[in-house]
């Protein structure tokens, strides 16, 4: 390229050459520009130079880069099949649009015993060792290994894992880690932030009422559990009990929520956030189960939650497999596109994803 | 202070750094801060303003996006964005730096922020090699530390030389 330069000497290459070596070393102009990068992008920007990579890699320039680069569309999913592995699937079919693994974290420990256990806007947290939480990074490549939780009491089971990290929010993010008694009378919750580098614990006593947690979702700032067990009575006839945590006030409650009205739920598919709301999706025990289901969004109140119906959504039309074959299982549901109400159901079945 | 907003009729002269002359509507001149904070001082409008490290390609680019955006500032916003992606749809990097050092020398943000953003959109899908030559920045990785840095972020090179 030089030597075209040289070459080619005429004054607009000529002057071409001094903007670009002006802005290139003018830090406060190269790094507006960068900023503007996509992340995946400047991962590979980091291979033009030392100058750039230690420029990328600053704390601060990361910093800013999500702060206004605060919900990027989604790349892809990732998730455990059934045979155990972690699954990738990318969003788009194009050689340029793989996705990170987990490789980097194979240094760590022995390797054996690494488990995800929850995720959030681009972060990972995951067991390696047992009780060795590691918060990962996968763009960056890049891990955090928390410090060592008290070990667990033996009167407490059930233990459930949550990250939460919303860099629209905030720029820290925040383990929660639930315990249970056996009896459900107690629950211990030990909140790790980024912000102290620090766990802190809560321990309260409130009666779980079915002695059952079967959903649990992060919406509004809270770790939402909803407590339903479907059947073949109709949703009316059981009560729904929510039990949240709010992660700012560091507290949970419990709420009773009218349930859905008149709807033979068989079983809920689908229950966490997207893109702000709080979804539920149901399918019917009454109609043909593969050909129909409904989601809910929840409209909050403040401690007067409702659901309302959003969607019906006739599965007669995708190109499932027979069904008699197996079932279906919604893997996620994400938002696609500029327009904010547009909802993508990602589902799995017989192997394909829809 | 107030006088250079009251008389939207006045008119300055800018003069690039390869000598051309430039008359310019006082009102278009106040997209830039630089020229505006020359003004509310004592300079006058009879001066000739010399932009020094401006030549007139660029200099005529910048105060076609001023006027623009000078007479249409209490119009719809929508129009503006359109205006701003076809004037700079066909720009070649050259162009579009020389606008850059431009409007962060003049002060106009509006102007600094769309061709940041056209220069970080036209080079989010190129390689890193043309990256390093688009900004004449010179190569200081020995090939083992390239191939290292690489390696670290192999999943980001798939499809790429």
């Amino acid at each position: 390229m030089s030597k075209k330069i040289v070459l080619s000497n005429n004054k607009s290459k000529l002057s071409l050459a001094c903007s670009a070596e002006i802005i290139a070393s003018n830090i406060d102009l190269l790094t507006g520009i960068l900023l503007r990068v996509p992340a995946k992008s400047l991962i590979r920007c980091k291979s033009v130079s030392k100058q750039w990579v230690s420029l990328i890699s600053d704390a601060r320039f990361c910093r800013n880069h999500t702060q206004q680069n605060p919900s990027p569309p989604i790349s892809g999913l990732y998730f455990y099949s059934i045979c155990g592995r972690i699954t990738r699937v990318s969003f788009h079919d194009h050689p340029r649009t793989t996705l990170p693994n987990f490789s980097f974290l194979d240094g760590s420990g022995s390797g054996s015993g690494r488990t995800v256990l929850h995720s959030s806007n681009g972060l990972m947290l995951c067991t390696i060792e047992f009780y060795d939480f590691v918060v990962c990074n996968l763009t960056t490549q890049k891990f955090v290994v928390l410090p060592k939780l008290a070990a667990v009491s033996k009167s407490y089971f059930r233990l459930q894992y949550y990250l939460i990290y919303d860099p629209k929010k905030s720029p820290y993010y925040k383990v929660v880690v639930i315990r249970f008694t056996y009896d459900l009378d107690t629950s211990q919750f030990d909140v790790y932030s980024s912000k102290s580098g620090s766990w802190k614990s809560t321990v309260a006593t409130h009666r779980i009422p079915n002695a059952w947690l079967g959903y649990g979702a992060v919406w509004n700032g809270k770790i939402i559990w909803m407590n339903c067990w479907p059947g073949q009575e109709c949703c009316s006839e059981h009560d729904h009990f929510y039990f949240e945590f709010d992660l700012d006030a560091e507290r949970p409650t419990t709420a009773g929520v009218q349930s859905p009205a008149g709807y033979h739920i068989k079983e809920i598919l689908y229950f966490g956030e997207c893109g702000g709301r709080l979804l539920l999706i149901q399918n019917s025990y009454w109609y043909n189960t593969t050909e129909f289901c409904r989601v809910l969004e929840m409209i909050d109140g403040e401690s007067n939650y409702r659901w309302t119906v959003k969607y019906r959504i006739d599965l007669k039309h995708l190109p499932l497999p027979p069904r008699s074959a197996y079932g279906y299982s919604v893997v996620s549901v994400t938002n696609v596109g500029a327009n904010e109400n547009d909802l993508a159901l990602v589902l799995y079945a017989g192997g394909k994803f829809i | 202070m107030a006088s250079s907003i009251e008389n939207n009729n006045e008119k300055l002269t800018l003069k690039s750094s390869d000598g051309e002359e430039f008359l310019v509507e006082k009102h278009v001149a106040l997209q830039s801060t630089l020229l505006q904070n020359m003004l509310d001082s004592d300079c006058s409008s009879a001066d000739v303003i010399p932009l020094p490290k401006i030549d007139a390609r660029t200099l005529a680019l910048v105060l076609g996006y001023c006027k623009k955006h000078a007479d249409a500032s209490s119009s719809k916003q929508g129009e503006l964005n359109s205006f701003d992606s076809e004037f700079l749809k066909d720009m070649d990097m050259g162009a579009l730096f020389n606008l850059v050092l431009a409007a962060n020398f003049m002060e106009i943000k509006g102007l600094l922020d769309i061709a940041a953003q056209k220069i970080a959109d036209t080079i989010k899908d190129k390689p890193h090699q043309e990256v390093r030559e688009i900004f004449h920045v010179e190569n200081d990785y020995t090939p083992e530390e390239e191939a290292a840095v690489r390696e670290e972020n192999r999943w980001a090179f798939e499809g790429f030389p």
